[in-house]
């Protein structure tokens, strides 16, 4: 069977999750790595009897791979991701592509420029529940869109931050929690929903000694007038995962694992103007959505991948809609910074010009512990 | 044992499920009801076998009752309630307590003075999910707010809004979604999460042909700068009615009727700090639910009246001042949507009357082809009404 040759650049953190979960892709075979530390490199090369290299223009120069896994600190992605480009590679990026729109742009122009799969570590796009909101949604049961909300509250402690220098800085991450936590929810929150035209939004740092936000909220309107509202936080314990998502014919919710799907016959809108009881309503009919059964997580995105390079096979995260999360995210951060309203697709040289400011700002840590460790739950 | 001498005022809806239940609660006696409309009260009060009274200022003299329990629509409340405490009977109202902020708080005010016990119909209140909520709020399970969240969404159709001249107007109804329907679950939400400080809201009419609201939501900041967001609406099926009320040291979620409560050990900030391993999460442990069994609805708020006026029970389950929260922070929701800013509570009660007569004197007279009288069958069925409440 054909395997695709793959590079992993970044192996501190969840690249070295990712060198493992590899191994079981039948359609992949880890050819090297590289970490800008020597000591990651070499022991994450020599676990998996690969080369390493530390400095990733190397790994993509060297012949041994055709495509690379970009796990680095997320502001490194489209440099990574745009020479692998430029050599002919195929790309598979962590989330989110990029912290800035202007460099998510660059990217998908490389990636045609290259004509070479270009995909994104959304692996949330691979789980049960939402492949069957997504199907009935793609299968119209929402119709005219009405509203819209996510809230996806996670929790982090202090030695989380404290961690590494990179992390909640301006300057290693380019945000808080809209570019490190969120983006899976802000992915799957646009896949289903679509991207909003336009955001209203505030960013706060409340319980963390961090400089970038650990809340964010959003006034969302959508280009039919609906509404939206979407939240995200680090601060909460239990977290919530929550998404609805409601129209004239029908409303999806998904909570904490669980997705609950009801078509309105006949639509709302016609109903309302139609129905001579006062006190009836529309009929609420259970939707059942049969998908195919798939297994789920980093591995399944990979396969994926790989099978686009060797098949041609669909993409399940294709680079070009890897760009909502970081619109979305831009447009809230922006907002908030500057006390409006943003209409979507973000102005480019603003946020530009925005996000160089607070790198500016951007002050080195009073203590970092140093540890590299990838989530547990993931890595399980 | 001493009866309550009920008198209901206003009985071409919600009032005939009312006097109902006033003449079946033991702890309560209907002598008198009262409309505006002559045919409908001598209707009415045939059927009770009580007087009838088309005036309620009639009724209030007629030293027949202890107690009123107002059922007309929303902006007569307060004139009636004032009236009532002058002559020293007492009342139960239905929700929205008033339409204005001020009116509500000459309300309280009056009442305070008169001596007269003050109630706001808010049975939701009693319902078991909403009462393990506040249960576990006041036990401290929560702690400090971090975030409070709601969503509530309602369906009314055209024939609701065309039903009669008042409904869906300024003049008639002082707002839409959020005088009408949202009260109940306004309350609910500052029941739980306090009262915000800050309002920053919109309300738009987006699927129906009335003038005002039938969406509106908020974002909300408390004095501890919490945040919060609300969200209500007439357009949705089938019906959103959401609550999370997240707190430094716990977490109640309210969907349906399914409540859920975890404690959070240690709470957040003193883990947030102590915390050693970067991945360790503060234990999150389910929190037992259990209440006993007790009349709920409409029946549970007029004996719970009923029996503290006679002294058997001393706390009402929703005191006039407690109602009073909903109506400021639907107040506030329209001044802002209006006024394009944000609003600071306690609210401004005369910059509110004076945006209300703006609206009140803009507001059209809607023709009405056919008036249609009826209680809303879900809740004439939870009082096993439904054929006495139909025309």
């Amino acid at each position: 069977m054909d395997k695709v040759r793959l590079g992993i650049i970044g192996v501190g953190g969840m690249g070295s999750a990712h060198a493992k979960m590899v191994q079981e892709v039948e359609e992949v075979q880890l050819t090297a790595v590289a970490d800008v530390d020597p000591d990651v490199a070499k022991n994450v090369g020599e676990q998996y009897n690969v080369p390493f290299f530390t400095d990733y223009r190397q790994c993509i120069d060297s012949g041994l791979v055709e495509a690379v896994l970009v796990a680095t600190p997320h502001p490194v992605h489209p440099e990574v991701a745009e020479y692998a480009f430029s050599k002919g590679l195929h790309v598979l990026t962590e989330k989110p592509m990029a912290i800035n729109p202007v460099e998510a742009d660059r990217m998908l122009e490389a990636a045609r420029r290259a004509g070479k799969v270009f995909a994104i570590m959304f692996q949330m796009r691979t789980e049960q529940a939402y492949r069957v909101a997504r199907k009935a949604i793609q299968d119209g049961v929402i119709g005219d869109l009405m509203r819209t909300e996510m809230v996806a509250a996670y929790y982090r402690n202090q030695a989380y931050y404290d961690s590494a220098e990179w992390r909640a800085t301006w300057v290693g991450e380019g945000g808080g929690v809209l570019v490190n936590q969120a983006p899976h929810a802000l992915d799957m929150f646009c896949w289903l929903a679509g991207l909003p035209a336009k955001v209203t939004a505030s960013t706060r740092t409340r319980l963390h000694e961090i400089e970038v936000e650990d809340e964010a909220f959003a006034v969302l309107e959508y280009a039919n007038g609906a509404h939206g509202y979407l939240y995200t936080t680090t601060n909460e314990a239990p977290g919530t995962t929550r998404f609805e998502i409601a129209g004239d014919k029908g409303k999806v919710v998904y909570q904490d694992g669980q997705v609950t799907i009801r078509r309105v016959v006949p639509p709302i809108r016609e109903f309302t103007f139609t129905a001579t009881d006062m006190w009836s309503g529309p009929q609420v009919e259970p939707v059942e959505v049969q998908v195919e059964e798939m297994p789920a997580g980093h591995a399944q995105i990979t396969r994926n991948f790989a099978r686009a390079i060797l098949y041609g096979e669909p993409l399940i995260a294709p680079g070009e809609e890897g760009i909502w999360c970081v619109e979305l995210a831009s447009a809230i951060i922006l907002s908030s910074k500057r006390g409006k309203t943003v209409t979507l697709p973000v102005d480019r040289a603003e946020y530009d010009a925005l996000l160089r400011e607070l790198k500016a700002s951007s002050k080195p840590k009073s203590r970092v512990l140093g540890q590299r460790v990838s989530d547990p739950n993931i890595v399980r | 044992m001493q009866r309550v001498r009920f008198g209901v005022i206003g009985v071409g809806g919600m009032g005939v499920a009312h006097a109902t239940l006033v003449q079946r609660i033991e702890e309560t006696e209907l002598t008198a009801v009262c409309s505006a409309s002559a045919e409908r009260t001598r209707q009415v009060a045939q059927q009770f076998g009580v007087p009838a009274f088309t005036d309620y200022r009639q009724l209030l003299g007629s030293g027949l009752v202890d107690a009123v329990l107002i059922a007309t629509p929303h902006p007569l409340h307060a004139e009636i309630a004032e009236c009532a405490f002058e002559h020293g009977v007492h009342v139960l109202c239905e929700k929205p307590l008033a339409v204005s902020t001020s009116e509500g708080r000459r309300m309280v005010e009056s009442a305070r003075q008169r001596g007269c016990l003050l109630g706001a119909m808010l049975q939701m209140r009693t319902e078991r999910h909403y009462r393990i909520a506040r249960q576990a709020v006041e036990e401290g399970i929560v702690g400090n707010l971090l975030r409070a969240h709601t969503i509530a969404t309602w369906c009314r159709n055209e024939a609701y809004y065309r039903s009669a001249a008042w409904r869906g107007t300024w003049a008639g109804e002082g707002g839409g979604v959020l005088m009408n329907q949202a009260p109940h679950h306004l309350d609910i939400f500052c029941w739980l999460a306090g009262m915000p400080c800050r309002v920053n809201a919109q309300i738009r009419t987006r699927y129906h042909q009335i003038e005002v609201e039938d969406e509106a939501f908020a974002l909300l900041e408390y004095p501890n700068g919490a945040h919060g967001y609300l969200y209500v609406n007439v357009n949705e099926v089938p019906p959103t009615r959401y609550f999370e009320i997240v707190g430094e040291a716990g977490k109640v979620v309210i969907d349906g009727e399914q409540v859920t409560v975890t404690r959070i050990v240690p709470p957040i900030p003193q883990y947030m700090h102590e915390a050693q391993d970067m991945w360790e999460l503060p234990a999150a442990q389910p929190v037992a639910t259990e209440l006993p069994e007790a009349v709920t609805g409409h029946e549970a708020v007029i004996r719970n009246f009923a029996r503290v006026l006679t002294g058997t029970e001393h706390r009402l389950i929703a005191p006039g001042e407690e109602a009073l929260r909903s109506l400021e922070l639907a107040n506030a929701i329209i001044l802002s949507a209006k006024r394009e800013k944000p609003v600071s509570l306690p609210l401004d009660g005369e910059e509110y009357d004076s945006l209300l007569a703006e609206l009140r004197s803009a507001s059209q007279a809607k023709p009405v082809a056919q008036e249609i009288r009826r209680t809303d069958p879900n809740i004439a069925r939870a009082v096993c009404l439904e054929q006495s409440v139909q025309e």
